[in-house]
C-alpha cells in the first residue's frame, strides 16, 4: 500500500522530475570526448568508404547485381557490430577507472544510490550505441533500394543488435563494479572481450537467417518465435541478474544488500522452471528437465560462493530491518545478508532443483515410454555435482570459521573453489611424477572429484560418488550446525542501547540537502 | 553537530594504517590534523568521508555511524581530497551543477546553490573555464566549493593548502574563517603549521597510525610547554644577568642567545612581572623583556620522531 502510495506521488510530481545525474554528466563528457567523436569519425568514414567501394565496383556491370542491397546490407551490419563494440568498452573503461582503488571518484560519496549510477551508465550506453544506430540508419536504408533486403527485415536485425550491444554494456559494466586491482580486472575482461568477438559470429548468422527467411516469413511462425522469446527471456533474466549485481557491488557492505538479490534470484529459478516446463509440454520432451536443472545447478553455485564469503554476523543496519514478527523471522534469515542464511538458503535451493529433477525422472519414466537413458545417467551426474558444491560449500564455511575467523571472509569462497580445483589437480600431478597417470581410465573413481564425477563412465563409480557427496555435505553440515543455530539465535531485531551507547535508531539529525536549501 | 572518531582501525594487509585512534570535537570549530607523510591523516580522512571503510572502530557524526549509514553520513560531510580535479571536458558550472544534481537538488534549489556557492568562493568570473585550464588556486576554490554544495555540517581537507602561492593561502584561510562561523565542525591536514596554528582551536597530531597528542590549542601547548620561555635584552654585558638568573629560583636554563638571554620560568604571568621588578631593583637596564610563543611547529617537532609505516 504504501508503495502504491508512493508510485502515485511519484507519477503526479511528474513536473519535478529530473534526469539521472550521471546521464546528464555522462553525454556532457561523450560529447566533448575525443573518444566518442573520433570513433563516430571512424565509423562514418568506414561505411562511406565500404558503400563508395562497393557502389563502384558494382555499376558498371552489364548484369545489375539482384543482391546488391544484401550484400551492402551485410557489409554495413559488420561494421556497425564491430564499431558498437566501442560502446560496452568506454562505458566499462570509464566506471572501471572511476572505481580504482585510491582514485575511487568522488560522485561515490554524493547521495547518489548505487541504483541510479549503475541506470545512468546503462542509460548512456544506451544513448551512445544509439548515435551510432542512427548514424548507420540513412546507409542501411539506401541498400532497400539496391534490391535484396526489405525495410522490415533491416529494423528487426538492427534493433536484434542493438539489444546485443546494450547487453554489453551491462556486462561491462557489472565487470567495471567488481572490486579487484587494474591487473586482474583487465585479465577477466580480455577474455570476455573474446567471447565478445567469438559473439559476432552467431550474430551476424543469424541476422543472415533473418534476411535469407524474410522477416514476414519468420515471423508468422512458433519455430521462430519460441527459441526467440525464451533467448530474449533469458538473456533479459541474466542481465537483470548481473544489474543487481553491480548495485550489490557499489553499495556499502552494511546495507542488506544480499535481499534484492536472492528474490531475484529465486524467482528467476521458478520463471527458469516455468519456461521449460512450457518447453517439456510444447516439444513433449521431458528430458528438457535437464536443462533447467544444469542452470539452476550453474546460478546456485555461484551465489553459493557469494554467500560463503559473506559477512558473519550481520551489522546494525541489517538487524534493524528484522522483523518483529517470528513467523516471518525465518525467511528473513534465509534472504537477509549474512553468511549462516545465504549459505542455508543456496543449500535448500540446490537440494530442491536436485531432488525436484530425481523426482521429475521418475514420474517421467513412468509416464513416457522410451526415456532417453541418457537423461536418467545425466540425473544421476547432476544430483552428484549438486552434493557436492553443498560439501565444498560447507566444508569452505568451516574452514573460515575455524582457522580463518579474522581474516577477510572472502577466504570461505576461496576454499570452496580451491578444494575441487586442487583434488582435480594434485593426484594426476603426483601420478604424473610417479609415472602411473597412463594407468587412469575414464572408469576410475576419484571420490571427492567433482570432475571425475562427470566424466566417469562407471556406473557403479557414480552412485559411490553420490553416496561419498551426501556423507561429506552431512558431516560439514553437522560440523556447521551449531554456528548456523547461533547465528540464527542472534538473528535479532536491533534494541535500542542503554544510555551512553550509541544509538542509531533515534531520529537521526542529518538533514537532506535539498531540505537545507 | 558532533565528531566523534572512535578507535579507528585501517589495515592494508599487514600494514597497520591507522592504529586504534578516538578524537572528538563540536561544530564550529576548527581541528588540524597534523603528522609527517605516511602518518595515516588521509586515511582516516578519507574513511570519515566515507571513501574507504574501516577495520575496526567508528566515526560517528551526531550519532549517525559512517560505517552502518554511510549513505546518511554522507549528506553531513563535504570532503577535499587532496588531488584536484583535472577533468579536461567539464567547465566549473557543469561541474558544480553535476554535484548539486548528485545531492538530490532540484532545479531552482540547484540553480541557486550554485550561484551562491559561487559567490561565496568567487568563482562567477571562471564560470565556463575547463578545470584542467585552471590554476592550482583555482582548482582548490572549485573543489571547496564542490565540498559545500550540499550544505554539510562537517568539512574535511586534506592537505588544501599544499602547492597554492600565498595569496591563495590568505584566500583560502579567509573561507575557512568564514566556515567556521557558518558553525561547521572542520578538520584540516596541513603541512604549513604556522597557519594552522592561526586558524585552528584543536589540534590532533598522529604518527604511525598512533595518536601522539589531541586537544584544543591552548591545552595542547599547555601540555608540551608547562614552563614559560622567556627572552630578555639589557644594556649591559649578558653573560652577568646570566649568573644573576643562574641564582634566582624558578629560573631553569638561562643561556645568551644572540644580544638575548633566554631562559625558561617555572611559575605563571605574576612571577613574571615579580622578576622583570626585582631585575630592574637590581640596577639592570632592561631595553626588552618578553615572553617567547611556543607554535605548533615546535610541539610537532617535539611530539613526532619523523616515522613513516
Amino acid at each position: 500500500m504504501k508503495f502504491v502510495q508512493s508510485l502515485r506521488t511519484h507519477f503526479f510530481n511528474w513536473r519535478n522530475w529530473e534526469l539521472n545525474p550521471i546521464v546528464v554528466k555522462e553525454m556532457r563528457q561523450a560529447v566533448r570526448s575525443w573518444a566518442v567523436v573520433g570513433a563516430i569519425h571512424l565509423f562514418l568514414v568506414a561505411l562511406l568508404l565500404t558503400a563508395a567501394a562497393m557502389l563502384l565496383t558494382s555499376t558498371f556491370s552489364l548484369n545489375p547485381n539482384q543482391m546488391l542491397g544484401r550484400d551492402l546490407f551485410y557489409a554495413f551490419l559488420g561494421i556497425l557490430t564491430v564499431g558498437s563494440l566501442f560502446v560496452p568498452m568506454y562505458v566499462g573503461i570509464r566506471l572501471a577507472a572511476e572505481r580504482q582503488g585510491e582514485n575511487l571518484d568522488l560522485i561515490y560519496i554524493t547521495t547518489l544510490s548505487p541504483g541510479r549510477i549503475v541506470r545512468g551508465k546503462m542509460f548512456c550506453g544506451a544513448v551512445i550505441s544509439t548515435l551510432f544506430f542512427s548514424a548507420c540508419l540513412p546507409f542501411m536504408f539506401l541498400t532497400t533500394f539496391l534490391r535484396g533486403v526489405d525495410l522490415p527485415t533491416i529494423v528487426v536485425v538492427m534493433a536484434f543488435v542493438f539489444l546485443i550491444v546494450n547487453a554489453s554494456v551491462q556486462v561491462t559494466i557489472f565487470l567495471a563494479c567488481l572490486k579487484m586491482s587494474k591487473g586482474l580486472k583487465i585479465l577477466i575482461a580480455l577474455p570476455v572481450l573474446f567471447m565478445g568477438l567469438m559473439l559476432l559470429a552467431p550474430v551476424t548468422m543469424m541476422s543472415q537467417e533473418i534476411v535469407n527467411s524474410g522477416v514476414g516469413n519468420l515471423l508468422g511462425s512458433w519455430t521462430f518465435w519460441g527459441p526467440v522469446l525464451t533467448a530474449i527471456f533469458s538473456i533479459g533474466l541474466g542481465l537483470g541478474l548481473l544489474h543487481l549485481l553491480s548495485i550489490a557491488l557499489i553499495t556499502p557492505p552494511s546495507a542488506n544488500r544480499a535481499l534484492p538479490l536472492r528474490i531475484y534470484i529465486t524467482a528467476i529459478w521458478l520463471l527458469d522452471l516455468a519456461i521449460f516446463l512450457i518447453w517439456i509440454y510444447t516439444e513433449t520432451a521431458p528430458e528438457m528437465m535437464i536443462g533447467w536443472t544444469i542452470s539452476s545447478i550453474l546460478l546456485l553455485a555461484f551465489t553459493m560462493v557469494v554467500s560463503v564469503s559473506e559477512r558473519g554476523v550481520p551489522g546494525v543496519r541489517v538487524r534493524m530491518k528484522i522483523p518483529q514478527n517470528i513467523l516471518l523471522r525465518p525467511l528473513a534469515f534465509l534472504f537477509y545478508s549474512g553468511a549462516a542464511g545465504g549459505t542455508l538458503w543456496a543449500c535448500l535451493l540446490i537440494l530442491f532443483t536436485a531432488l525436484g529433477n530425481a523426482l521429475w525422472t521418475q514420474f517421467a519414466t513412468r509416464r513416457f515410454i522410451g526415456m532417453d537413458s541418457q537423461y536418467l545417467e545425466a540425473t544421476v551426474r547432476s544430483s552428484g555435482v549438486a552434493i557436492y558444491i553443498i560439501a565444498y560449500a560447507l566444508t569452505g564455511l568451516f574452514v573460515r570459521r575455524k582457522f580463518f575467523p579474522k581474516v577477510n571472509p572472502i577466504i570461505g569462497g576461496l576454499t570452496m573453489l580451491l578444494i575441487p580445483a586442487l583434488w582435480a589437480i594434485v593426484p594426476n600431478v603426483v601420478l604424473f611424477f610417479m609415472d602411473r597417470l597412463s594407468q587412469l581410465d575414464s572408469r576410475s573413481v576419484q571420490l571427492g572429484d567433482i570432475l571425475n564425477l562427470l566424466y566417469t563412465r562407471s556406473e557403479t563409480g557414480r552412485f559411490n560418488h553420490l553416496i561419498f557427496a551426501t556423507v561429506w555435505a552431512a558431516v560439514m553440515f553437522f560440523a556447521n550446525l551449531r554456528w548456523f543455530l547461533k547465528s540464527y539465535r542472534d538473528f535479532q531485531p536491533y534494541r535500542t542501547p542503554s544510555e551512553g551507547e550509541v544509538n542509531l535508531t533515534e531520529e537521526i539529525a542529518v538533514p537532506n540537502p535539498s531540505e537545507k536549501h | 553537530m558532533k565528531i566523534k572518531v572512535q578507535n579507528l582501525v585501517k589495515t592494508f594487509g599487514k600494514t597497520v594504517a591507522v592504529n586504534d585512534i578516538s578524537f572528538a570535537f563540536d561544530s564550529g570549530h576548527v581541528f588540524g590534523f597534523l603528522g609527517p607523510n605516511g602518518a595515516g591523516k588521509t586515511t582516516t580522512m578519507r574513511i570519515i568521508a566515507t571513501l574507504e571503510e574501516a577495520t575496526e572502530g567508528d566515526v560517528l557524526l551526531n550519532g549517525v555511524s559512517v560505517r552502518e549509514e554511510p549513505e546518511l553520513a554522507r549528506r553531513a560531510v563535504g570532503y577535499v581530497p587532496d588531488a584536484l580535479p583535472t577533468h579536461g571536458d567539464v567547465t566549473v558550472w557543469e561541474y558544480l551543477d553535476f554535484y548539486a544534481r548528485a545531492y538530490g537538488l532540484k532545479s531552482k534549489q540547484r540553480r541557486e546553490a550554485v550561484g551562491e556557492i559561487m559567490d561565496f568562493t568567487n568563482l562567477h568570473g571562471i564560470r565556463d573555464k575547463h578545470l584542467k585550464a585552471l590554476s592550482k588556486g583555482m582548482k582548490q576554490r572549485v573543489t571547496l566549493s564542490r565540498a559545500l554544495i550540499h550544505d554539510p555540517d562537517v568539512l574535511v581537507l586534506d592537505e588544501p593548502a599544499a602547492g597554492l602561492d600565498p595569496r591563495a593561502r590568505v584566500e583560502l584561510r579567509e573561507l575557512l574563517f568564514a566556515l567556521a562561523e557558518q558553525q561547521k565542525a572542520i578538520l584540516i591536514s596541513s603541512h604549513i603549521l604556522t597557519e594552522l596554528t592561526e586558524i585552528c582551536n584543536g589540534v590532533v597530531i598522529i604518527e604511525r597510525g598512533k595518536i601522539l597528542e589531541t586537544g584544543t590549542i591552548e591545552e595542547v601547548l599547555s601540555k608540551q610547554t608547562p614552563k614559560r620561555a622567556i627572552a630578555i635584552r639589557v644594556m649591559e654585558k649578558n653573560s652577568e644577568l646570566v649568573r644573576e638568573l643562574l641564582q634566582t629560583p624558578n629560573v631553569e636554563q638561562p643561556r645568551e642567545a644572540g644580544a638575548e638571554v633566554h631562559f625558561d620560568l617555572d611559575g605563571d604571568e605574576a612571577q613574571a612581572c615579580y622578576l622583570l621588578k626585582s631585575l630592574i631593583d637590581k640596577g639592570y637596564q632592561i631595553l626588552e623583556f618578553k615572553q617567547t610563543k611556543v607554535d605548533l611547529e615546535d610541539i610537532f617537532m617535539n611530539v613526532t620522531k619523523g616515522g613513516v609505516q
